[in-house]
């Protein structure tokens, strides 16, 4: 009984409390919080975006973030032309193609960079009994993409070219990254694109033998280039910039506490990846550039790489695919 | 006059016109107009006629591959009381799977080539098949069990000269459902796992944002389904004459 | 009572096939999981509240669906028996459409109708509604001729004669084609989830893809299994319903 009673003390205090809390919190709320809706493909880039909204960070900033879920970078594209989302997160690939068919996208941050030698988070990995060790014996074996028009397509012929080879020369299917590694080991595949967290659980399978036979979104990296992108339309950018760098300041603030604490990365990546344990110790969160604007040589290279490629028909100036918010 | 306004290509004319309209006010590339369409259908006319002749192949395939097994079992399931008791909840939660939900687990045993595919086809033209067959096996008249009998019939003899013949009709509803859901999941599977096909092409096209392209694409399935149907609809008046013959002499009677 | 005993056989069969196949070592068993282990991922999926969740999001789509779109297609189908000229472009929209995959459309869908309820209330009319229409405007074009003379005998009216005669014959074949509907809502309404949806059957089974939970994924697929033989016995409960009204209205007509 008086265990109850107790409870129902402490009950009323913390009723108390919040009643006090929220009257003393009045002021800042009375100021209505600006409605973002933020349509996503999901990666671990976004473990920032995630955390800032459950930390409060966006309501501080006076943004009221909606996180909405898509599946792929056009799906992305869509939700923002259909006036479904107000802003949203893709690989660059997609929102470039998108700006190139007219469609008024343009790139306002990115959470992340490629840079050569090691920061590359593309994997092309051949599997031992393929017998491939390197690009050059792609020639005639069987490659996968996750889609097209996607990040693994640029990744493909753009190594391809830089060894010498076309697209052209290996059969290529399309196959989603959750299928790659059982083909890998079926040999279904010869060599597969992968991203984090598949290129973990494939390079630890002892049946496929991964061999690394090229890595990152470009063969040339040695100036860094952009390996994702936060979009808007054309319409939304040019009336809320003030609202795009509140983002962006409360997305850094995540990032750095991430940054600064691998336990939290790693319960991030459960929480909100739905990755196991053991699968989120092997996630690689780390960043190239602690800035978080888009700068127009590093969008350039990508343009520039996606006309050689061909992916693009017609060259593409970075002015006219994105804004450089000056942080 | 009435009778003109109310005709079907007059409506789709003037579904089409309004369609044009729209995309005028709208002017984006994301919602292209009935010419915009037409230019693109004239543009990758080639290339569109060979990726649906492999949509098309596997299509035939699978379809094919889903009639040989599925109508005998299916028969067999109505005519063998154990055999349907089981048999047709099995099917019955086999077929709300959606078939490109189980692209993945066919992928683990045959690959992403071809047999893949129309293993997948296969599957989804299965339904319609098996339960139809049998549903009209199990409601074979009685008499007709009986003659078989008095004749001295077995049992696999009774299936195929009594069964079958006597449940075409209701096969043929479901071969018209099976060679739509063929032609749908042939295209289906080519935007999951594919190189080649028009669903292979959709996908590449939307992709790439050509909406244009990837309206031309449907355009063409509408076509070539339509054409498919009416194909299925002559050989059914073809073969089974006799059937809406009787029906018809039993409507004059 | 066999009505349930007949699913929970057909499952436990399933289940020892599975097995069989996983015993046989075709296939690894980190992509072709035990039985055993998918019925552990699904127990921990209910224990977490996701499985009944996105039950729940995907069955209540798909049951509003079906029972909507069934009705507007049976009210088409009658309409179009009524007017011949409106039945005529049905049936030319029909012959258009039917072929379309909904998986090639939703992307370009997306556009126009964006992400929320319009884009999966446009994808499960547009797959599901002519099964239930065609079934209802063959099924009354056909009524058995001695029936018809029957009701002209008892100086029934076009309404009369439809309501006590044509529709309660038609029946059969109606339900026929709800039944085939209402597995097809299911499936378009996963479909759409798979390739744009925020919760639901189909999203999480792009989710745990994506997290290497391969036997949630099977968990998943059992899930949608059992939720479509549920819509099934549904149906069926609704088609005995129907079949006593349908001998009523044969009593009474006779």
């Amino acid at each position: 009984m008086s265990t109850l009673k107790l409870t129902r003390r402490r009950l009323g205090a913390s009723v108390t409390a919040a009643v006090l809390a929220a009257i003393l919190a009045l002021p800042a709320q009375a100021e209505e919080l600006k409605k973002v809706r933020f349509a996503y493909l999901l990666s671990d880039t976004l473990l920032s975006v995630f955390r800032a909204k459950d930390q409060g960070y966006f309501a501080a900033a006076g943004l009221d973030v909606d996180l909405i879920p898509v599946q792929g970078g056009p799906a992305v594209i869509a939700a923002l032309a259909s006036g479904e989302a107000d802003i949203g997160y893709a690989a660059p690939v997609p929102p470039l193609n998108a700006r190139a068919q007219g469609v008024p996208v343009k790139l306002f941050l990115t959470l992340g960079h490629e840079a050569d030698p090691d920061r590359k988070y593309v994997w092309l990995v051949a599997s031992k009994a393929s017998g491939v060790s390197s690009l050059a014996d792609v020639k005639g074996k069987k490659i996968a993409i996750n889609g097209n028009g996607t990040g693994c397509e640029l990744a493909w012929r753009d190594h391809l070219a830089a060894a010498g080879l076309s697209y052209d020369d290996a059969e290529v299917v399309v196959l989603p990254f959750p299928q790659q590694e059982a083909a890998l080991e079926q040999g279904t595949i010869d060599v597969g694109c992968a991203i984090q967290p598949f290129y973990a659980s494939i390079s630890a399978n002892p049946e496929i033998g991964a061999k690394v036979i090229a890595r990152g979104l470009l063969a040339d990296e040695k100036e860094p280039v952009i390996s994702d992108s936060v979009i808007g339309t054309d319409a939304w950018l040019s009336e809320n910039e003030d609202t795009a760098k509140a983002f962006a300041h409360a997305v850094v603030k995540a990032r750095d506490e991430l940054l600064a604490n691998r336990a939290l990365v790693e319960e991030a990546a459960v929480t909100y990846l739905d990755l196991t344990p053991e699968l989120a110790k092997t996630l690689d969160y780390s960043v190239l550039k602690p800035e978080v604007d888009v700068k127009p040589g590093e969008v350039q290279r990508i343009l520039d790489a996606l006309v050689k490629a061909g992916i693009l028909k017609t060259p593409l100036k970075a002015a006219d695919v994105s804004i450089d918010l000056k942080l | 006059m009435k009778r003109l306004f109310l005709h079907p290509a007059a409506v789709l004319l003037a579904a089409l016109l309004a369609w044009q309209i729209v995309a005028l006010v709208k002017t984006t590339p994301l919602f292209p107009g009935p010419l915009d369409v037409a230019g693109a259908l004239w543009d990758d006319g080639p290339r569109l006629i060979r990726e649906i002749g492999h949509t098309l192949r596997r299509a035939v395939a699978g379809f094919a591959l889903a009639a040989l097994t599925m109508i005998p079992l299916g028969l067999a399931m109505g005519r063998i009381r154990a055999l349907g008791f089981v048999g047709e909840p099995l099917v019955a939660m086999l077929a709300t799977l959606p078939p490109p939900a189980t692209v993945p687990v066919v992928m683990l045993f045959a690959g992403t080539g071809d047999l893949a595919k129309i293993l997948v086809i296969a599957y989804a033209a299965a339904i319609p098949l098996v339960i139809n067959a049998a549903e009209a096996a199990r409601n074979l008249h009685p008499m007709l069990g009986l003659v078989g009998r008095s004749l001295g019939l077995t049992r696999l003899e009774t299936l195929r000269l009594i069964a079958l013949p006597s449940a075409l009709p209701m096969l043929a509803v479901a071969a018209r459902m099976a060679a739509s859901a063929a032609l749908l999941v042939s295209i289906t599977s080519e935007m999951l796992l594919s190189t080649n096909g028009i669903g292979n092409y959709l996908q590449r096209e939307q992709e790439n944002f050509r909406l244009d392209a990837g309206l031309a694409g449907i355009v063409l399935i509408s076509v070539v389904g339509l054409i498919l149907n009416r194909l299925i609809a002559a050989s059914e008046r073809r073969w089974l004459g006799w059937h809406y013959q009787s029906r018809t002499a039993e409507t004059q009677a | 009572m066999t009505a349930l005993l007949r699913p929970v056989l057909a499952l436990g069969l399933l289940a020892a096939l599975w097995q069989a196949v996983v015993w046989a070592a075709v296939v690894p068993e980190r992509y072709f999981p035990p039985i055993a282990t998918v019925v552990q991922a699904g127990m921990s999926m209910i224990a977490r509240g996701q499985m009944q969740q996105a039950l729940f999001d995907t069955g209540s789509r798909a049951i509003l669906g079906a029972i909507a779109v069934n009705l507007i297609g049976i009210g088409l189908g009658l309409a179009a028996t009524g007017a011949p000229s409106l039945r005529r472009i049905l049936d030319t929209v029909a012959a258009i459409l039917q072929p379309v995959p909904p998986a090639a459309v939703v992307p370009m869908a997306v556009f126009a109708l964006g992400l929320g309820w319009k884009l999966y209330a446009f994808v499960v009319v547009l797959v599901t509604i002519w099964p239930p229409y065609l079934a209802t405007v063959s099924a009354l074009a056909a009524t058995n001729p001695v029936l018809l003379s029957v009701g002209r005998m008892a100086g029934f009216g076009p309404v009369a004669m439809l309501w006590h005669i044509r529709l309660p014959a038609a029946m059969p074949e109606i339900l026929a084609g709800v039944r085939y509907a209402t597995t097809i809502a299911l499936i378009a309404v996963i479909v759409s989830e798979m390739i744009t949806g925020r919760d639901g059957i189909g999203f999480l089974l792009f989710q745990k893809a994506f997290a290497i939970r391969i036997p949630e994924v099977f968990a998943l697929m059992f899930a949608v299994g059992l939720l479509g033989s549920a819509m099934g016995l549904a149906v069926s409960a609704v088609y005995r319903g129907f079949a006593g009204w349908h001998l009523a209205q044969r009593g009474r007509a006779a």
